[in-house]
Formats: structure tokens, sequence, C-alpha cells
């Protein structure tokens, strides 16, 4: 057979056919309503009066969440002040619990005194005096009085300012953690000026959780924030050319650290802007990092330049290390009048239990006070050069060629430790951070976590959950578990019983540190499942700025908040904390007894493995905030712009990606009504 | 396509959805549709004066089928009272921006959409 071409071929030389396969089309879909019509045709934003699916909504425009104080810098700094604010959610999750289940003959109000050990280190309460412990206080029932009391808990998420506190108890007035009172368009609203809102929504080992610790399927943070953009017509004389004049820099003008100093996005050129800190409460000073150094703001202590922490405007997980758990801090300088101290006795538990003092001092079953913070805190930020991310602790496992065999193949070993995770989007919406000249600017932001799997039941704990790093004592086995070999129970809570302290109630499954602990042994059965349930915590991060995604993790691996590796009574408070707009103190202000295990508190000097939180996580945002919400479900996209759709004429919000196809830039886009 | 409406009645909305006929991606598509901006237009099909004008559209996610599904969206209209003023009948198209990789469709391909409003009797009471 000859060689064939076009000329010799006898069939049909040239055939076309269209290919579907390179372009989408669309067709008329049903009039049938299976579509989310909230995103239509709802004029409030999404699931606003549904606590199962937004339980923590807080606007500080609405009397219902804040009672709109009015302060000022002089108020804030004061030594005296011992006020702090306070805020509470309109919403709540149908499912909270914040009072005993069990038959309880106590008022209606059920104190947890052992707060006095930790309450204080965030300022929530003072350190107490001699025999007078101050206690949180939990109550389906608040009176008005006790609505915004800062030690009254109920099923709405309540959030309170931060307070540093030094020896004595007193206002540590060497940072300033102020917030100021501000009005404009959108309402009342707050700035902040280094200080920032914490709060707990669970107790380990208490009748008090008021969010679930892992929704099923993610969960969704949404705030507005007031941002001072730079802008092309802001001069310094630091600049040469061709940035003089700052085209093309992106910030904030007092921007997220407080310090005037930022990168150049395109060159990497940093650029000093030597005015706008005269925003901050306390005026920065010169020092041997150089001039308007704002040393008073807790990203700057200790002070480095340029600050890799600021710009938290939301924080989840642990807010401290175990300051009584370990050697080596100053707690080891006061031991011998330390020793012998316990938490409060009494008839402190529910079901009328009388539950026993534990020691207060190195009681932490963990090898070091790291592993507390090992992915149990993430915070999410908005960077100096207006980049916008995470940063975690993540919990680290792999093999290492050692020569030993282990769980690895031969010749390796399986090692433990812990990274700084982080990441973050390219500079957002040009048009907002580079058309500015230090005005105010709202933002809405929005971060979605969405696993890979939805999980039910059991297996929230179970498949990737903190039940893969409990380790039962083998002799309280029987209380929680079920025997081979088919043993009598009773097995687990056991209400009735005659003797509920040896079965406790539910809300205490299992028992730390008595019955159970977190078991950090790098080749142990426990660790080795959490690494293997890999797979149960995996998802994708979103973020998303005035309703457009800007940046978006895949792979990434849920934070799952759990509680220290000590008894309930020393961590009160301490985990399952939420920040707004500032990650966590860690220990930085704690507090502890010098002479009596409840006299003479002295300011608490941590160990080098006590200062993880802090030096990741200890920074604040620098601007206004009006609103957060809470969402125990992943948005989806539609939903978040229908969110901004419904706050766009009160934040004068812009779409970033509408201006950005407009002639000029854009100012008024026409957007979906 | 027909689609069908009374005249002063904002509903049904215009509903589309992706023709999935297995040649195509659909994934990739609703993905890019979570970044997108979507307007519509819409013609007089006798005189070819056009009645709405790059009118902003959106997205609307469909009732998942399963928990562990894909986010699928419609790509809708929701009538305002001028539009629906006339009876007649209309040609209508959408344009999609997609903004992860800057590029534009301009929806339906193979068969035009159309528009038919049609008289009604009755007023509202407002």
């Amino acid at each position: 057979m000859g060689t064939q071409n076009l000329n010799n071929y006898y069939h049909n030389r040239l055939d076309v056919k269209l290919n579907y396969s390179s372009y989408y089309d669309i067709f008329l879909a049903s009039d049938e309503k299976d579509f989310n019509q909230q995103v239509v045709y709802s004029t409030s934003i999404i699931d606003a009066t549904s606590g199962d699916s937004l339980p923590v909504w807080v606007d500080l425009a609405s009397t219902d969440c804040c009672q709109q104080p009015t302060t000022n810098c002089t108020a804030q700094t004061a030594s005296s002040l011992t006020h702090e604010f306070v805020i509470i959610s309109k919403n709540y999750w149908p499912k909270a619990k914040s009072h005993c289940e069990c038959p309880y003959t106590g008022s209606s109000t059920f104190s947890i005194c052992d707060a006095s050990w930790t309450g204080s280190d965030n300022g929530n309460i003072p350190p107490p005096f001699p025999n007078l412990p101050y206690c949180y206080n939990i109550t389906n029932t608040p009176s008005t009085l006790q609505t915004f009391s800062p030690n009254v808990f109920f099923k709405k998420l309540k959030l309170h300012q931060i307070r540093p506190l030094t020896t004595g108890g007193i206002l540590d007035t060497s940072i300033d953690t102020s917030i100021i009172n501000s009005f404009d368009g959108s309402g009342y609203y707050q700035e902040l000026r280094g200080g920032f809102y914490q709060g707990f929504y669970k107790l380990y080992g208490y009748p008090y959780e008021i969010l679930p610790t892992r929704p099923n399927r993610g969960w969704s943070f949404e705030t507005y924030l007031k941002i001072n953009s730079v802008g092309s017509t802001l001069y310094s004389l630091d600049d040469s050319p061709p940035y003089n004049g700052q085209q093309g820099v992106y910030g904030n003008c007092y921007n997220t650290g407080g310090y005037n100093k930022f990168i150049n996005w395109s060159g990497g050129v940093v650029i000093n802007i030597m005015s706008s800190a005269t925003t901050l409460c306390m005026e920065p000073g010169s020092n041997s990092l150089g001039i308007n150094v704002p040393q008073n703001l807790l990203n700057y202590n200790p002070p480095t330049l340029p600050t890799t922490k600021g710009g938290f405007f939301f924080y989840k997980g642990v807010r401290a290390e175990d300051k009584w758990g370990f050697s080596g801090s100053n707690v080891d300088t006061y031991y011998p009048n330390l020793s012998a101290c316990t938490s409060l006795s009494g008839v402190s538990g529910c079901c009328n239990t009388e539950e026993l003092p534990v020691k207060l001092i190195r009681q932490n079953q963990s090898p070091n006070a790291q592993y507390d913070v090992y992915s149990n805190a993430v915070g999410f930020r908005l960077t100096d050069d207006m980049r916008i991310g995470y940063r975690t602790l993540r919990y680290t496992g792999h093999c290492e060629t050692t020569g030993h065999t282990d769980f690895c193949n031969t010749g390796k070993t399986f090692v433990c430790g812990y990274m700084v995770e982080e990441s973050y989007s390219d500079p957002i919406c040009p048009f907002i951070t580079q058309s500015g000249n230090c005005n105010d600017t709202w933002i809405q932001v929005d971060v979605v976590f969405k696993r890979n799997l939805e999980l039910e039941d059991c297996e929230i704990f179970n498949n990737g959950g903190i039940n893969d790093l409990i380790k039962v004592r083998t002799d309280k086995f029987q209380r929680y578990g079920t025997h081979k070999d088919g043993g009598i129970g009773p097995f687990g809570c056991n209400r009735a019983s005659i003797t509920p302290e040896v079965n406790p109630c539910n809300d205490q499954y299992p028992r730390f540190i008595e019955d159970a602990y977190f078991d950090f042994n790098c080749r142990g059965a426990q660790v080795q499942k959490w690494f293997t349930d890999n797979e149960y915590r995996l998802g994708t991060l979103t973020f998303y700025v005035n309703g457009r995604r800007v940046h978006q993790v895949e792979n990434y691996e849920e934070i799952i908040p759990r509680q220290l590796n000590t008894n309930k009574q020393t961590q009160v408070g301490v985990a399952y904390n939420m920040s707004w707009g500032g990650g966590a103190l860690g220990l930085s202000s704690a507090l502890i007894p010098s002479t009596g295990c409840n006299e003479d508190w002295v300011k608490f000097t941590p160990n080098s493995d006590q200062t993880l939180i802090k030096d990741n996580f200890g920074g604040t945002f620098m601007g206004g905030i009006s609103q957060m919400m809470y969402y125990i479900k992943p948005l989806t996209p539609d939903e978040i712009y229908h969110n901004f759709l419904i706050n766009k004429s009160r934040y004068a919000l812009i779409d970033c990606e509408e201006c950005k196809n407009c002639d000029g830039g854009c100012v008024d886009c026409d957007l979906l009504n | 396509m027909e689609f069908f409406i009374r005249e002063d009645s904002t509903e049904p909305i215009l509903k589309m959805q992706l023709v999935q006929d297995g040649r195509n991606d659909f994934r990739n598509f609703h993905e890019k549709l979570a970044n997108s901006s979507i307007y519509f237009s819409m013609k007089d099909t006798t005189t070819g004066i056009p009645k709405v004008i790059n009118q902003s559209g959106g997205i609307v996610s469909k009732t998942p089928t399963s928990p562990n599904s894909n986010i699928e969206y419609y790509i809708y209209y929701k009538w305002k009272k001028r539009d629906v003023k006339k009876s007649g009948r209309f040609e209508g198209q959408f344009i999609i921006y997609f903004h992860d990789d800057n590029t534009e469709l301009i929806a339906p391909i193979r068969e035009n959409l159309y528009i038919n409003i049609s008289e009604s009797f009755v007023k509202s009471p407002c």
C-alpha cells in the first residue's frame, strides 16, 4: 500500500465535527424551588434568626449586644481604670448548655469559684483576696443587671475587653489595650487602639457549652472592619524615587501593627511613613529601634521590628498555656508557699457532688507546656501590607532516618514536633488599599472552613477528633468502657448512683486528669491514631473580602479546640476561647500568688516553653470593628455575597471585582438589589 | 427555550443552569461561577429595542443532594417591575465574567432564550 496523503485518499478528505467540550452552555431551569431561597429573597443576613446555624451575632450598633459606652484615650489609659467593656451575642445556639442537667438543689446560678486561679490572666476578673474567691456564675436566666456583667455567663456568647494586670492586680499601663467609641454612617462602632475582645464558649468539666467545639461540616466567621488605607497622596521624606508618593504601596495608615513601616509589595522596598501613629492612645516613642515606635502595643512586647504579629482580627482556641502545670517558671520561686495549694473544696459539682480538691501546681500531663497549644490555636490576620491569611501552630509527626526501628520502616523513627503554619493572600482589593488617603474604609471579611467530610454524632469526637488523643487510665477503664469478657458494670454515667462521685455525670466524661489524659507519647497508639485520622480533619479554608474570594487553602487541616491536659479546676476559662479584634495575651500578663495560696499576687514569669501563644498570637487589629458573626456551617459564596449586598449601603462597601472592570475606577458599581 | 411570565409579575425568577452533557468539566464551571459577575440583557424580538441592559444577575446554590456533594449553582435574574411592564416577546442573554481567569461567557449559546411576557388583567391592590 502506497503512502497516503490528501491527494490519493479516496474517502472524505476533510471532515469537521463541532466539539462541545471546549465551552459551557446554559439552559432554562425548571420553576422548582430547589435553591437557597434566602439568597434570592431575604432582606436580612443569612440565617439571621436561626441559632442553629448563626449562634453568634454581635452588632455594636445594637443595644442588645453592647451598652455603647462613651470613652476616650485619657480614660482608657488611666492606671485607675477597672471597668472593662462587655459585649454579647444577639443569638444563641438552641443546644447550648449553661446549667446542670443533673438534679441540682443549689440556686438557679451555678458558681465556679476556681475561676480565681486563671480568670485574672486576661483581666476578666481581679485576682482574689484571701478566702474571697471571684467566681464565674452560670445561669439560664440572667437578670437585667447580669446581662453585661463580666462574670455571669449564659447561653449567649459573652466577650470582654482584655485587660493586662500586673503585680498587685492593678492595670498594667505599659500595654495599651484601649478601645474607643465612634460613630459614622454605619452607626455606633468601636475603634481598637490596642484592645480587643475575648471570651470562652465552653468550660471543660463544667455544665457550660454554648457552641459546638467541632461543627458537623465546618464553620464561617464574618466581620466588618474599618481600615485606614494608604493612598497615593501620602508623602514621606524617607522615600526616594521611584517610591516617593507611595504609588503602589499597600497598607493601613496606622497599620495593623501601629507602626508606620510598609514594604512595597512589588519591589520589596521598605518605605517609612512617619506621620500616622498619632491615632494611638499612647504616643509612640523613640528607642533603639527607631523613632515613632509604638512601644506600648502588645505587638511590640518584646519590641522587634517589623512586627509579624499584628493584625489578628479573629482567634480561636486556647488563650494561654498552663501556668500552674510545670516547673521552671517563677512558680518555683514560691514553691514552698504553693506546693500544698489546692483547688477550692465544698459542694461544687452537678448532681450535688462534693468534688475533692486537687493540687494546684505541677499537675499537667503533657511533656511540656507547648503541647497544650499544638493544633489548638488558630489566628486570622490582616498583615501590614494588607494580605489576609491565617497562622496556626501545627502538631506534626514524621519519619526520620535514625538507625532505629519503630513504627516507621526499618532505620527510621517517628518524631513529633510542631511548626508555625501560615498562608496569606495577595494584597487585598487594590482599589481600596491603593486609592485611599488615610480615609476610613469599611470592608467585609469572611473566613470559611468546609470539611471534606461531614461528620455526625460520635464521629465528631472519634474520627480525627480529640478522642484520638485521650488515654483512659487502665484502672478506671471499667467506668468508661466495656470489658472484653463482658464483666459487670456499671459503665459510663450513672446519675442515680448513691455515690455519684464514683460515677460522674456525662458532662465530665472522662474526667481529666483523674481518669484520663491526652497521651502525647509520640510512638503511642493515641498519637499514631491522631496522625492516621488526619484525612477526617482536612477541608478547604477560604477567605473573602467584600463578598469576593481572595484566598483559598486546599487540604487545610482543621483546628479542633480542646482542653488543657490538666484538672478542670486549674484551667477555668483558658481553653475554648474566641477573640475578636486580636489574638491572645498568652501568659504575658498572668499572675500567681506569692506568699499564700491566694495572697499577694505577683506577675508570672513564664518558662521558655510557655511563650508560644504570646510570641505567635500576641497582636491586635488596629482599626474599627462593627459586627461579627460566627456560623456553625460553612457559608457558600452566594450566601456571603448576599450578606455583602445586605450591608453594602450601611458600610459603603464596594465590590472589588466589579470596580476592577470599571473604566477609571468606579465608585458606585451597579450591584444586584 | 421559552420562558413565560405575566405582565407586572416578578415571579417566577429567570433561572438557568449548566448543560451537563458529559462533555465538559462541570465542577470547574461551578468553581469559576463562585467568583463571577453576571449581567442580564433583554431585547424586543419584533423591534430590536433593548428592554433590559446589563442588569445584575446572580448565582444561587442548588439544594444539595447529599451532605458531601459539591456545590452547584443556578444563574438567575430577579425581575424588576419595570422589566415586565409591557407584554411581548423578548430575547434574553446573560454575560458572565469569570474573575478567576478574566474570561467572559455570553450564554445561552446553542439555543436562544425567549421571554414571553403575556398580558394580565389583574392589578396589584397596593
